[in-house]
């Protein structure tokens, strides 16, 4: 039975494919052209604006550097899966540097940038965690006196959390006491698995928070074109049955059956504007390296948030001498991620932790809010991983050494699957000295000026980490673990690029409204994670994407204004 | 003393140097056969280290080969200490090698239970949520902060 939904899932795909095939031919063989919005990017936030605007009848246009991933050829399909993903499939742009991709100067950053470039953006390696901001996230300022308070609440962007839930389809369950209440999930928790249960119940003893999260993973199919998950692990290398919410999925076929011209391999250089400073659509490169026009009423970026301030920094003009929409200075600045450590205990117990998404099954939120008997300001969420296949398990995966030698093979055996982490995933406060600038030597295949990235890690991060290994080791010992190790600082963990280009009610604090549209160019919007004013301590895929929607029904309702 | 020349690795030393590094044993089989070493320097062109590892088991003693086994073992650990990232590279390049090995897989399975095949098709079964194990959590009061 589950394998006919797989041969199920993969004929539906090749259809789909064919379909979208065509599309790119024509894409490839396009003139310039007009729309009534154009948005530049694919993935998370790019998807979801797009779908909402032509499904109200707007002509869209949208520009994706990157090509449509054919999900039957994903390294999870093949023997040495493990090793393609520290190559081609890394997701450090730097690592795998595919056409598609542009690299980061990332040197003065201690946490790596990590992206992916394709139709889907980077939710085709994300591991489908989607969880909701706070509350309070939306006012740090007012509450805890750090960061920036947003000009619009969590109330204002609940029903596009919603909306979006519906699109995607949320497995998870309702009744969390660390969220705000919310309607039921459209399908049923996934798995959690023996790791996760054994540390639940070493929580549930403690008195500590965890509930199983929300994710953008199927256990069931949902809608069309979707397969039910299949435990299979690595969500991080995409998934051929289909049942992890990538926008390739969920939203691109709903939003190219709207009517989307969708054009892909077009890495824009300039947001062009006019003489008054609006803008008024794009250039770009296509797929032949030829200089290419969109123009267009209205200009969405949704690049994410390096890439986003980048476009902007490179759309010079008179009127937007220091780059576009740059009037207070910040685009590129308030760089903020989520500074992760790990804690990892080895159990005696086979807790088969290749089954299930590796990096996600529960949370707790237990640590989530300012306290102020501890020695920094807001809060973290500990988010529990399985484990990894042999070679990845064998290289420390997550911190945890095998040894060369004699004594390699007992010890892989004392490892192999027998451990289970917890991610301790840090609000960052926003800092104007983190940031992205155009790097004045490194650039892309089509010479345009690299990203550059300049971040320092706070001393609110530094003891907020420090809290967080204490806690997972407590958790850790009180589940029984012989061994218990710890990252400090994971590296390769840029996935959350948030702040670069912040909504706020005054222009001069500043890039973007409370609609997401720039102060400075009113027909410009900007609705990836740069937007973010606060970074939260969750992951911001969810948010992000209510923001987008959010952002296409104010274009929507000024539609007149067009 | 450091071997005279290593223009290509030598099959004999590649293979002393593996079985050093994975030796078998707790039903694991040993690196030793050449394929591992084959593997493993086709893994490092992968990364452009294949010259790397050839001045890297230059460095060996040109006695390497002949030396009892807890010799090669020290031989190796003077190397690593002295040629850190590059000693790093070469055992990340073996254990590539030696993961995806068809035998090794298999040994695995028989050991674990782990299968010897890619996450996909399949997948893998596991119990479904059973909604019991939130009883306790389903008792707390929300406690999320109010704005």
């Amino acid at each position: 039975m589950k394998r006919r939904t797989v041969l199920g899932a993969a004929a539906g795909l090749a259809a789909t494919h064919l379909k979208y095939g065509r599309l790119i031919r024509e894409a490839a063989a396009s003139e310039d052209v007009e729309a009534d919005v154009l948005v530049i990017g694919a993935g998370a936030s790019g998807a979801a604006s797009a779908w909402r605007l032509a499904s109200q009848g707007f002509k869209v246009v949208c520009l994706e550097q990157g090509d449509w991933l054919d999900h039957l050829e994903i390294p999870s399909t093949k023997d040495d899966w493990e090793l393609v993903r520290q190559r081609e499939w890394n997701p450090s742009p730097n690592v795998r540097g595919l056409p598609a991709d542009y690299p980061v100067n990332d040197s003065d950053s201690p946490i790596k940038a990590l992206m992916y470039n394709a139709v889907g953006g980077t939710t085709l390696m994300w591991s489908c965690h989607a969880p909701r901001f706070h509350p309070s996230d939306f006012k740090t300022n007012s509450l805890d006196g750090v960061g920036a308070n947003w000009p619009l609440s969590y109330w204002d962007l609940e029903p596009y959390y919603d909306l979006n839930d519906k699109m995607c389809g949320i497995s998870g369950l309702s009744g969390d006491p660390s969220n705000p209440p919310r309607s039921a999930r459209q399908r049923a928790p996934m798995p959690i698995g023996k790791g996760a249960a054994r540390l639940a119940s070493a929580m549930d003893d403690m008195g500590w928070h965890w509930w199983p999260n929300d994710v953008q993973a199927l256990s069931s199919a949902y809608g069309e074109e979707t397969g039910d998950c299949n435990n299979c692990g690595p969500c991080e290398v995409a998934c051929p049955v289909r049942a992890k919410g990538s926008t390739d999925v969920t939203y691109w076929p709903k939003a190219l059956d709207a009517g989307i011209r969708l054009i892909t391999k077009a890495r824009v250089f300039e947001i062009e504007t006019d003489a008054n400073g609006n803008a008024v659509g794009a250039a770009y490169y296509d797929r032949n390296k030829v200089a290419r026009r969109v123009r267009a009423k209205r200009v969405i970026v949704a690049a994410n948030g390096i890439g986003t301030p980048r476009l902007l920094q490179l759309s010079v003009s008179k009127k937007h001498p220091n780059g576009l929409a740059n009037g207070s200075g910040l685009v590129g600045r308030n760089l903020m991620l989520h500074p992760i450590a790990l804690v990892t205990g080895l159990f005696d117990e086979d807790l088969e932790g290749y089954k299930g998404i590796t990096a996600n099954c529960i949370t707790s939120q237990e640590f989530y809010e300012t306290d102020d008997s501890r020695d920094y300001k807001r809060g973290y969420m500990v988010q529990f991983l399985r484990s990894f296949g042999p070679v990845l398990t064998s290289l420390a995966g997550y911190g945890v050494p095998v040894p060369w030698g004699e004594k390699h093979h007992s010890r892989f055996l004392d490892v192999f699957n027998h451990t289970a982490s917890a991610g301790i995933v840090c609000e960052d406060i926003a800092d104007p000295d983190n940031r992205i600038t155009l790097d004045s030597d490194l650039t892309d295949g089509d010479g345009i000026p690299a990203p550059k990235m300049t971040y320092t890690l706070s001393e609110n991060s530094k003891n907020m980490l420090a809290h967080g290994i204490e806690s997972c080791t407590k958790i850790m010992e009180n589940a029984g673990a012989k061994e218990v190790h710890n990252i400090e600082l994971v590296e390769q963990a840029g996935w959350h690029l948030m702040g670069t280009a912040r909504v706020g009610d005054d222009p001069e604090q500043s890039v973007l409204n409370k609609w997401n549209q720039a102060h400075d160019v009113p027909n410009l919007y900007v609705v990836d994670g740069s937007a973010f004013a606060t970074a939260a301590a969750v992951n911001p895929t969810n948010t992000l994407q209510a923001l987008a929607l959010r952002a296409a029904d104010h274009i929507a309702q000024t539609r007149g204004e067009l | 003393m450091p071997s005279s020349n290593v223009d290509t690795p030598n099959t004999d030393i590649l293979a002393a140097v593996m079985n050093a590094i994975l030796p078998g044993g707790d039903g694991f089989p040993s690196a030793r056969p050449q394929r591992f070493g084959s593997a493993m320097m086709a893994d490092a062109a992968k990364d452009n280290d294949t010259e790397m590892v050839r001045d890297l088991l230059s460095k060996l003693p040109e006695t390497f080969v002949a030396l009892e086994p807890g010799d090669q073992v020290a031989a190796l650990q003077t190397l690593e200490a002295s040629e850190t990232v590059a000693f790093s590279k070469m055992i990340r390049h073996a254990y590539h090698a030696y993961y995806t090995d068809s035998d090794v897989r298999s040994a695995i399975e028989e050991i674990t239970g782990y299968p010897a095949r890619p996450p996909h098709f399949e997948g893998y079964e596991m119990e479904p949520f059973d909604a019991k194990v939130v009883a306790v959590q389903r008792q707390r009061e929300p406690f999320w902060r109010k704005v």
